[in-house]
């Protein structure tokens, strides 16, 4: 990967180009801060595979510039791994609200850090082999399909310039990084698109991804004001972190999330009114859990969520089956 | 490239953080002796300290400064949270960061 690192510290970006020079499958370019990382974004042919971000830099933060990034064009989903010592729950929060992919605690080793690039590189080559794909079509029809790859059901995919909503592998990457104490007012809450399946056989590939891209801008919206961070798991069920939501009212908030669904006015591209309807799983509370433990929470939010949206689907068969039996 | 080749060719960066330990030391002597001379200051003083001390604490574990990287960040954080929380700066605080500067001097030492 072709990687720009961005901090103000000369002896972070000196150890950085040291090990990351020692791996023969990446290349390094530094820059002391945002102004300077993107004057030479400016001035590069090549496009950058990686960015390592500092928090704390004079000017503009690591922060921000992480949100300039997601707003560059051919940067929305290239891996942003934050480099920083800022340990607090609120830093973390707002560099994964920002668009972060990850977040890497200082001092680093160099085993940790080669340990997370690997685990981003994949999205790199992804988004490379994406490119490469849409550089090689001839018609335009072609162009577009290329930038809009085919979508699996029960795949996640990227959901762009929704406030609050992240990159799937990102969530898990987020509740990793929290600490216990950090996570003690927080909790997991899976929703899931009803009937999910049979829209999507009957919908073209982009219809679908614009009523889920639709239906997480609802979900966030009305999980706001509250610190949240959502993302879109695939099968029509997104898993969300919310912080102090202990005494939410599910029901009550599934029909607020739904009504403004229903305000969108969701329609396919032929026109035709789209009838969306979302339900929730079950609140997990994330106290006392860590890394492994939290991401499981959000495992088991993603399969209530899932489980309730077929337990209605058949509690919706059998009033039909016991009315015709009466 | 084994753990050991990483430290040898580690030695030069090591070195730098060396001789930026020197000014970054004296740096925050020189707020100390500002914050003891002008007490209005200290909360400038503090954040300029803990400006420094972030700076080491990232670095400092990986040269192989382990614990003063460690002492330096939890030393930043108490100031960091202090100050969010509107709370008074102890003395206790104060001295904390003259202990600091101590075992740098020691690091410094060591290193000569």
């Amino acid at each position: 990967m072709y990687i720009l690192a961005v901090d103000d510290d000369p002896i972070v970006l000196e150890t950085l180009e040291h090990f990351i020079g020692s791996m023969p499958d990446h290349e390094i370019a530094t820059a002391s801060d945002a102004l300077e990382a993107v004057e030479l974004m400016n001035a590069q042919n090549r496009r950058f595979d990686c960015f390592l971000l500092d928090i704390q830099m004079p000017g503009t933060n690591g922060i921000d510039l992480c949100g300039i990034l997601r707003g560059t064009a051919g940067y929305e989903r290239t891996p942003i791994l934050m480099l920083t010592a800022m340990a607090e729950k609120g830093y973390i929060d707002s560099a994964f609200g920002a668009g972060a992919t990850d977040y890497i605690s200082k001092p680093f080793e160099l085993n940790g850090l080669r340990g997370r690039l690997n685990l981003v590189e994949p999205i790199a080559n992804d988004i490379r082999e994406r490119e490469a794909s849409i550089l090689a079509s001839e018609t335009p029809e072609n162009k577009l399909n290329a930038a809009l790859p085919f979508v699996e059901l029960h795949e996640p995919f990227s959901i762009m310039d929704v406030d609050g909503v992240i990159e799937n592998y990102a969530i898990e990457n987020y509740v990793t990084q929290l600490s216990r104490k950090s996570l003690c007012g927080s909790v997991a809450l899976g929703f899931t698109i009803r009937e999910v399946a049979d829209m999507y056989y009957e919908m073209s590939n982009y219809d679908f991804t614009c009523m889920v891209t639709d239906v997480s801008e609802a979900i966030s919206d009305c999980l706001a004001p509250a610190q949240r961070l959502l993302s879109y798991a695939g099968n029509g069920t997104f898993v969300s972190v919310i912080e102090g939501a202990s005494h939410i009212d599910i029901g009550r908030l599934v029909d607020q999330i739904n009504r403004q669904i229903y305000l969108m006015e969701l329609s396919q591209s032929n026109g035709e009114r789209l009838d969306v309807r979302i339900c929730a799983g079950k609140m997990k509370r994330m106290v006392w859990r860590k890394g492994d433990a939290a991401v499981d929470a959000l495992r088991e939010a993603h399969d209530s969520a899932e489980q309730n949206a077929y337990r209605l689907k058949q509690e919706l068969g059998n009033i039909w089956t016991t009315a015709q039996t009466a | 490239m084994t753990q050991i080749d990483i430290d040898d060719s580690l030695k030069p960066i090591r070195a730098r953080f060396i001789s930026a330990l020197v000014e970054r030391q004296a740096e925050i002597v020189a707020s100390i002796e500002a914050a003891m001379k002008t007490p209005e200051q200290e909360a400038v003083e503090l954040q300029r300290i803990e400006a420094i001390l972030h700076k080491i604490a990232g670095t400092a574990g990986t040269l192989g400064f382990a614990d003063l990287g460690d002492r330096a960040h939890v030393i930043e954080s108490c100031i960091l949270t202090t100050r969010l929380a509107d709370r008074n700066y102890t003395a206790d605080l104060w001295s904390d960061i003259l202990d600091w500067v101590e075992m740098s001097m020691d690091v410094l030492e060591r290193a000569a």
